[in-house]
């Protein structure tokens, strides 16, 4: 050990350190816990950065040491007395803090750009940001937070229009307005599961298997368990044998149960193999070493062309169970199996043959599509690939539990309490009512936390050992052990009339969903679910086969297979009319669907279950279209200034849902307290999206009280009711819904006291702003009806209560448009100007509805062009990490980017809203792929689309 | 367990060094503190160190222009060299090349060097400029050129300057890179320094990074370009190919990256002879206005 003095945030510090030390883990264990960490040290993703002597730097790539004689500075510098400061504020008011957990590190370097340049232009900005990864934003709005920022220096009273305003007859709602967790994400406050772990939890180490397919031969835990600090080593010996699965999903879900937290069969590279609950890390990491395990390696299967080869190893060869729906030749099926293989239970049948390793399978059809193929005068067959794609939040999965009496606490970064406590509830076998689950701030979900990919071990661990137990993933776990996009390779057959008429549209989609079926049927559903609705076309239909693999599991990510549906079906189009000599735009404008279109290819899209034809509700598609026409050029085509550079353009036409019709749901609780304030109570979770946002403000806008009076408190199993959680895009519209039924059910019951103490028919008075009841001549504030209400000869506290379902979908649509320039020389790709238009109802947060729609799209970029997860022939992921594994940063966003939501008024969603997030994930790459080919004449149908692969089809390089 | 050692000047970081042969002079510490040096450590691929040698108070001088030439002390950070009126431009935009400003404000040219990355954009930059580097040890100093230094083993000294020629620095320039995202390494990388005159090439060194185990000179390029006109591309691409053995990775195939590394050579060779004295390094490609 060795003493260091330095300055931290003004103050003077010695500390001892080891030389080994990292300046980030230190100064996080004496205090300083803004600092985050998404990369485990790699220098990639910059949530660590510091100000060293007035310079921002990584504090994962210095040594401790080095901080020695030096003047360091961190948020908390910025924070003082819960003020925000002019950068702080700033970025609040522009929208860019999202999850927040990159916030720290952008404070920082904002105040240091803008210590260098009073006004900085937008290189400077950029340059400033180069360090920082930003999974959320898309970055585009912190250019505006710079403006801002720069003038509140000089001014700490400027203000300016943040976003643009909707809807005129609210005053909240469709209005900008600060996030309410903003002010404590950009101070740097305790937020995450991370920042309240207690001295004494133990925590938990799990060893993973180095084979992609394997029996566990024998396992030895016993020299491990001698080392000092160990409590507990479970292996797939002492685990219970209780198979579930971990997708976060209504009960009974349609995923199947095809796992044990720890199985005697390791199926892909990175399966648990043995979870170590220690005292220390060292200690965990010691009986790591110690434990033997010998492994009796089996053939594997990595694509789905191999899963579905005849005689393919099998990933699950054991017996298959079904609650319901079992078919008469079960008992000959399980004949002779294994019983080191598991078990495959199906809630009800998904048309699996898990011993040909088919996780599921589902097919659909409307009208005739034979005759509509006999009627095109074109019909053309393309075959479509998309990669495996990480969601890579810049927080990784984590969790913390411990015991409360009798009770087991789970502190979760989760899209799915409810969820996450009946599956817990299941492994432990104990009723939901012994389980709390807290979801605490979290710092990007995206889909990967809609599983439970962590959690029910700890929890489990912490049940039966008593002791508190925390357990962080690291980058590399994210990669090989959570969750990813489910891969696809898309078969499609289209056929249209020289009028531009599509006459018959068949897709098959095979889907690799890796070991475990997580959503192995809902993911590849969806990429005709919501991809083939968008079309007014008779003869449709579709096959959809899902396949078990050995690489790392598959799951939920943002878009959820709408956007791989959307890459082939979009693309699709642009091909036939391209090879109709039809123009590609009047093709969609003739064929897409509008208000009071029947989407009847809905009947063979329910989600496990018989679905029903619909008509189309709100649509703004047609205003999206004519939008960003307008913004593009469209028609227009251009000539770069350089004759390396071909430049192209591209659209693609985007559906999503808002929600899960007669699956989701929704429920929340306003109460009025004392003083005429209220809570808000509803199980909803807020990823850094805005829920709580929107649920403040849906509150305020129907009770007519300024949003800083309502407090929202949401995720939480004891205190909130029950929702679903965040998934399929239901946060505004289910949880929402609830809320606002809730504050339309406050309003009433409001009016019904107020009427009783004012003496007043109900019927005469009306809420007014700020807060009170009026009419009949009087008015009555909310802290008097309160007081009243409380009182020993009161009516009792006001409480209102609200739910939410629907049985018809609220969709949001969209337009993407995007312009590339293309090197004839390197086959490179740059997206130059990306328009996203999309219809979401009412925006009720517009700067946050901005940043969801750049966050989006930046991230399909990402997928579009260069992220891909590679495997080597063993399964082993070859990049798991940031440096290998390419995520767009502000340098990769395009120079110009414009995001613009449509209003339409949607009759069943709170205030008329739709959802926003996951469909703006689904148009990148089509729209890039036919930009790609409008610039240098090459269709690229597989993702990632590499410069490697562009020159190769430019006959550049050979195939 | 790891020892520390903050000497104040480099007889004492070079004495240390002797005392610690297995130890690591840190200067920023962007590479060998992370996690990626320590993976490639435990897989075999990069040394390990017992001891860390912190030579960012040893005084290597700043930057100043001394006898025909720049030397720039090796323990500056990428940043602070980028920003100094005296730093070449070819240099210049090496640094630029690493987009991440957190890695600049910390990483030295000393320890670029020293790492001898396949893919560094200011070893390729100092290579086209025919830069030389100044080592210290136990027997004192010594010079020589870059790559000279990349081809041999030097651990045991201590970086402490760059001479960058000015006969060189003054020189047309280009450079330019191929990676999948701006944050990315580079997959390929060419840098070209030249001075022509009629259209006659009459000076050239020519670069390419991310196709070799080593940043490298393209000798036989340079040898039939200098005293003739600039030859057609795929001349050029022929040419380059025969200096590189590029490999196939999750970056790339070898076809690839040899196709590719002629393509941007040849560029780099087209934009120095074009631009005039200060050299422009960022390829356009914008919708003509």
């Amino acid at each position: 050990m060795m003493e260091i003095s330095f300055v931290l945030n003004g103050r003077q510090r010695r500390e001892n350190v080891d030389p080994s030390d990292k300046a980030d883990a230190f100064l996080r264990r004496i205090g300083v816990l803004s600092l985050r960490n998404g990369c485990n040290g790699e220098g990639a993703c910059g949530a660590c950065t510091i100000v060293l002597n007035g310079r921002t730097v990584s504090s994962c790539l210095l040594r401790a040491v080095q901080l020695d004689g030096k003047e360091v500075c961190t948020v908390e510098y910025y924070s003082k007395h819960r003020q925000l400061d002019a950068i702080q504020s700033a970025m609040v008011d522009a929208g860019v803090v999202q999850c927040g957990y990159c916030t720290p590190a952008m404070v920082l370097a904002i105040e240091k750009l803008l210590d260098r340049h009073p006004q900085p232009t937008k290189e400077q900005v950029r340059d400033a940001l180069s360090g920082i990864f930003c999974r959320c934003t898309g970055y585009e709005q912190f250019y505006k937070a710079v403006q801002i920022a720069a003038q509140r220096r000089q001014d700490p009273n400027f203000s300016c229009e943040y976003a643009p305003a909707y809807v005129d007859e609210h005053r909240f709602v469709g209005k900008p307005g600060r996030k309410i967790d903003s002010a404590q994400l950009a101070r740097g406050e305790n937020a995450y599961v991370e920042d309240f772990i207690p001295a004494d939890a133990c925590v938990m180490k799990m060893m993973r298997s180095p084979h992609a397919s394997a029996y566990i031969k024998s396992i030895d835990t016993s020299e491990a368990l001698k080392v000092p600090g160990v409590v507990y080593i479970m292996t797939h010996e002492n685990c219970p044998e209780i198979y579930y699965n971990q997708a976060g999903q209504g009960y009974p879900e349609p995923s199947p149960y095809d796992r044990m937290m720890i199985g005697h069969k390791v199926n892909h590279v990175g399966d648990r193999v043995a979870a170590i609950v220690a005292e220390t890390w060292e200690a965990a990491c010691e009986a790591e070493k110690k434990i033997k395990v010998e492994y009796e390696v089996l053939p594997h299967v990595l694509t789905v062309d191999e899963a579905m080869a005849p005689g393919a190893p099998v990933v699950h060869n054991g017996y298959v169970e079904y609650v319901c729906g079992a078919p008469d030749d079960l008992e000959e099926y399980n004949k002779g199996v294994d019983p080191r293989e598991g078990k495959v239970i199906y809630q009800f049948p998904l048309h699996g043959d898990a011993h040909r390793n088919k996780a599921s399978a589902a097919h659909g059809s409307t009208g005739d599509i034979e005759k509509g193929f006999a009627e095109a005068d074109e019909v053309i067959e393309r075959v479509y690939e998309t990669t495996q794609i990480q969601c890579t939040p810049v927080e990784p999965h984590v969790v913390f539990c411990k015991m409360q009496g009798d009770r087991l606490i789970i502190h979760a970064s989760t899209q799915v309490p409810y969820h996450l406590r009946r599956i817990v509830a299941s492994l432990i076998q104990a009723p939901e009512n012994k389980i709390r689950v807290i979801k605490e701030r979290v710092g990007g979900g995206f889909g990967v936390k809609q599983d439970i990919v962590l959690e029910e071990v700890v929890a489990y661990l912490t049940w039966i050992t008593g002791r508190p137990i925390y357990q962080r993933f690291t980058r590399e776990e994210e990669f090989i052990a959570s969750r990813t996009r489910h891969l696809a390779k898309m078969y499609v057959k289209i056929g249209g009339k020289k009028d531009g008429t599509i006459t018959a549209v068949y897709m098959d989609v095979k889907a690799n969903t890796g070991p475990y079926g997580a959503h192995c049927l809902t993911v590849p559903m969806n990429a005709c679910s919501k991809t083939l609705p968008l079309l007014d076309v008779e003869n449709m239909e579709f096959d959809v086969t899902t396949y078990y693999t050995n690489i790392a599991p598959a799951g939920a990510y943002q878009g959820y297979g709408a956007p791989k549906g959307s890459f082939a079906l979009q693309l699709a189009i642009a091909e036939l009319a391209d090879k109709l000599g039809v123009d590609h735009m009047e093709m969609i404008e003739k064929n897409r669907i509008r208000t009071g279109s029947v989407m009847n290819i809905l009947k063979s899209l329910g989600e496990g279950r018989e679905g029903q034809a619909e008509v189309v509700g709100s649509c703004g598609l047609g205003e999206a279209l004519a939008r960003g026409r307008e913004l593009m050029d469209w028609g227009q085509k251009e000539e770069s200034d350089d004759p390396e550079w071909k430049i192209g353009k591209g659209f693609a036409i985007v559906m999503q849902g808002s929600g899960l019709p007669n699956l989701d749901s929704a429920n929340a609780e306003v109460r009025m307290i004392s003083d005429g304030t209220f809570i808000v109570l509803y199980g909803g979770a807020d990823l850094g999206t805005g829920l709580d946002t929107v649920a403040c403000k849906l509150v305020a806008e129907e009770l007519q009280i300024d949003p800083n009076l309502v407090t929202v408190w949401s995720g939480d199993t004891d205190a909130t009711p029950f929702d679903v959680g965040a998934y399929a895009s239901s946060g505004t519209f289910f949880s929402g819904g609830a809320v606002h039924n809730a504050a339309k059910n406050m309003k009433k019951r409001i009016l019904e006291v107020a009427a009783q103490l004012m003496e007043v028919p109900a019927e005469e008075l009306h809420l007014e702003f700020p807060g009170k009841v009026v009419g009949g001549g009087k008015e009555m504030t909310y802290w008097q009806i309160a007081h009243e209400a409380e009182s020993g000869v009161g009516v009792g506290q006001l409480m209102a209560y609200g739910h939410f379902i629907v049985n018809r979908a609220s969709v949001p649509y969209g337009a993407h448009f995007a312009k590339v320039k293309v090197s004839t020389r390197t086959g490179e790709v740059k997206v130059i100007k990306y328009c996203c238009l999309e219809d979401c109802g009412t925006p009720i947060n517009p700067e946050l509805t901005l940043g969801q729609m750049y966050g989006g799209v930046l991230k399909t970029i990402g997928h579009s062009l260069y992220e891909q997860m590679i495997y080597d022939e063993n399964g082993r992921c070859l990049n798991p990490n940031f440096t290998d594994y390419k995520v767009p940063m502000i340098g990769d966003a395009p120079d110009e980017f414009i995001s613009e939501p449509v209003v339409t008024n949607d009759d069943q969603g709170p205030m008329g809203a739709k959802s926003v997030s996951e469909i703006t994930c689904n148009g990148a790459s089509p729209c890039i792929a036919e930009a790609i080919h409008d610039a240098v004449g090459v269709w690229i149908r597989d993702w990632p689309f590499s410069a490697e692969k562009v020159l190769k089809a430019m006959g550049k390089l050979p195939k | 367990m790891l020892a520390y050692f903050k000497p104040t000047t480099v007889e004492e970081a070079v004495e240390l060094k002797a005392q610690h042969p297995q130890g690591a002079f840190l200067g920023g510490g962007t590479s060998i503190n992370s996690l990626g040096w320590s993976k490639r450590v435990d897989s075999g691929r990069a040394q390990g160190y017992d001891a860390l040698i912190d030579i960012s108070g040893a005084d290597m001088g700043g930057i100043e222009e001394k006898d025909g030439f720049l030397r720039i002390g090796a323990n500056l950070c990428f940043q602070d060299v980028l920003e100094h009126a005296l730093c070449p431009n070819l240099l210049r935009a090496a640094f630029k090349q690493i987009v991440n400003r957190n890695v600049r404000n910390m990483a030295t040219l000393g320890g670029a060097l020293s790492l001898k990355s396949p893919c560094s954009n200011p070893i390729a930059a100092l290579l086209a400029l025919h830069a030389e580097v100044e080592l210290s040890c136990h027997n004192g100093t010594k010079r020589l050129a870059v790559e000279e230094f990349l081809e041999g083993d030097y651990y045991k000294a201590l970086l402490t300057a760059v001479y960058i020629p000015r006969t060189w620095a003054q020189l047309n320039c280009a450079t330019r890179r191929y990676s999948r995202s701006q944050n990315d390494i580079s997959i390929v990388l060419a840098d070209v320094v030249l001075d022509t005159a009629d259209g006659i090439i009459t000076k050239v060194s020519a670069v390419a990074g991310g196709v070799g185990p080593t940043v490298r000179r393209l000798r036989c390029l340079e040898e039939s370009l200098k005293g003739h006109a600039l030859p057609a591309e795929e001349e050029v691409a022929a040419l380059v190919q025969r200096d590189i053995s590029a490999i196939d990775d999750l970056r790339g195939s070898a076809a690839f990256k040899t196709y590719t590394a002629g393509q941007l050579v040849d560029w780099c060779l087209h934009r120095a002879a074009e631009s005039g004295s200060c050299g422009c390094c960022e390829h356009k490609g914008e919708p003509k206005a």
